[in-house]
């Protein structure tokens, strides 16, 4: 697989999750107001239930491997921006794999914070793509942050795209499954109720 | 596993909650079909005309290495040396020379992924095409920092399809022109006085009000 090939691929998944993040948040914005969003939403919640956990950790694994491929095949050296980045997601692959063996809900304590940290990372370095004059104004002849290596494929696609779009999609499909059936969440010994329920 | 340990438990729930009756959707198997369809479209849209492969040039670089740009620092060590000599050639193979010649010239180092180079290169272009740039002063030009892997490739596609007219040398794959000028980023201007010497360096978008002021110095001195 060259590597235009593989970021077609990539560019294609974060469209898809970026797309479902959005239709997620749309049909929860227009719940109360139309039933209909309502009713789709609730059977979108149902249709996925715990296996959110899976898919969250399936969207983890695809981004750190993703990240991987793009440093260590593609020779894409990752500039500091995308450190901070893999610092969020690699740990959620690990999380959310043992979180989604285990079927521990909980996991949403920890999945949350992380992916919360690196979207926003990836917003602020999106933006410093967009805008280089945000940053120097120039692109590092080194490891430049401000200009991307995937050059807006599809019009919009870069590589913090890519890893805000699976930032994204984990906090909806944790959030999802972490609402779809709280009381399959194992007890946790010494943590008053309240923490284990949303 | 999660799927079915989870629809056994909630069969009790679907009996009381009228809503739970409703049919799940099959989401493994949408989530396989979307990404199989991914794949399918990403290997279909590869196949095209084929890329080129190299397109590096082989300059000889003499003379001293002007020290790294740091667009930080208040002084430019590198103003008052003299700039390195360049024997090399565009995209079409015709030779074009940097040189003390006599002449003062503006060169600019373009890297053909980098969107500041992206929106400067039609920006100077309208502005040469205007008939701005003084007839004292030789504007060149260097793509550098050639990455097949990276986005709009390759720079002569680009630069042709620009329309940009000022005579350039393709640098080689280790970058050694922009090296020995002391680059650190692009868009990297280099502005040499009649004798060689460097005048200024700029790294970074510059405003086309600028280029005219140090045009105008350099075309007078």
């Amino acid at each position: 697989m060259t590597v235009s090939t593989a970021t077609t691929f990539f560019s294609l998944l974060a469209l898809g999750c970026v797309t479902f993040a959005v239709f997620w948040l749309t049909l929860t914005a227009l719940a109360p107001a139309l039933p209909g969003a309502a009713e789709l939403r609730e059977r979108v919640r149902e249709s996925i239930g715990e296996t959110g956990l899976t898919l969250a950790f399936l969207v983890a694994l695809t981004s750190m491997l993703g990240s991987l491929y793009y440093s260590e095949v593609a020779n894409f050296e990752p500039c500091k921006l995308c450190w901070y980045q893999r610092i969020a997601m690699y740990p959620l692959a690990l999380l959310l794999g043992i979180a989604a063996w285990r079927r521990d809900l909980a996991v949403r304590f920890y999945a949350y914070p992380l992916a919360a940290a690196g979207a926003v990372v990836a917003v602020y370095h999106y933006l410093l793509q967009r805008f280089p004059s945000l940053d120097t104004g120039a692109c590092s002849a080194t490891v430049p942050c401000s200009s991307p290596y995937v050059n807006f494929e599809f019009g919009i696609v870069t590589i913090p795209f890519m890893a805000l779009a699976g930032f994204a999609a984990i906090l909806v499909l944790v959030w999802i499954a972490a609402t779809s059936n709280p009381s399959t969440e194992p007890a946790l010994a010494g943590v008053p109720s309240h923490t284990t329920k949303d | 596993m999660s799927n079915t340990r989870t629809r056994r438990r909630s069969a009790p729930q679907r009996a009381t909650q009228p809503q739970a009756a409703r049919k799940k959707l099959p989401i493994l198997p949408i989530v396989g079909g979307l990404v199989s369809v991914a794949l399918l479209i990403a290997i279909i849209m590869s196949f095209g005309p084929e890329k080129i492969e190299d397109e590096f040039g082989s300059p000889v670089v003499a003379g001293a290495t002007l020290p790294p740009f740091d667009r930080t620092a208040d002084t430019d060590p590198a103003v008052g040396m003299a700039m390195p000599t360049v024997t090399g050639a565009d995209y079409d193979g015709t030779a074009v020379a940097l040189s003390a010649d006599g002449r003062p010239k503006a060169i600019v180092f373009l890297a053909h992924w980098c969107n500041v180079c992206q929106r400067e290169v039609p920006s100077v272009q309208a502005w040469l095409d205007a008939g701005n740039a003084p007839a004292e002063v030789d504007i060149l030009s260097v793509s550098t920092l050639v990455d097949k892997n990276r986005g709009n490739y390759p720079a002569s596609t680009w630069l042709d399809e620009e329309g940009w007219t000022p005579p350039l040398i393709v640098d080689d794959a280790a970058s050694t022109i922009m090296t020995d000028f002391g680059g650190t980023g692009t868009p990297f201007w280099v502005f040499v006085d009649s004798t060689g010497t460097v005048v200024r360096r700029v790294s970074g978008s510059i405003d086309i009000a600028a280029l005219d002021v140090f045009l105008d110095v350099l075309a007078t001195n």
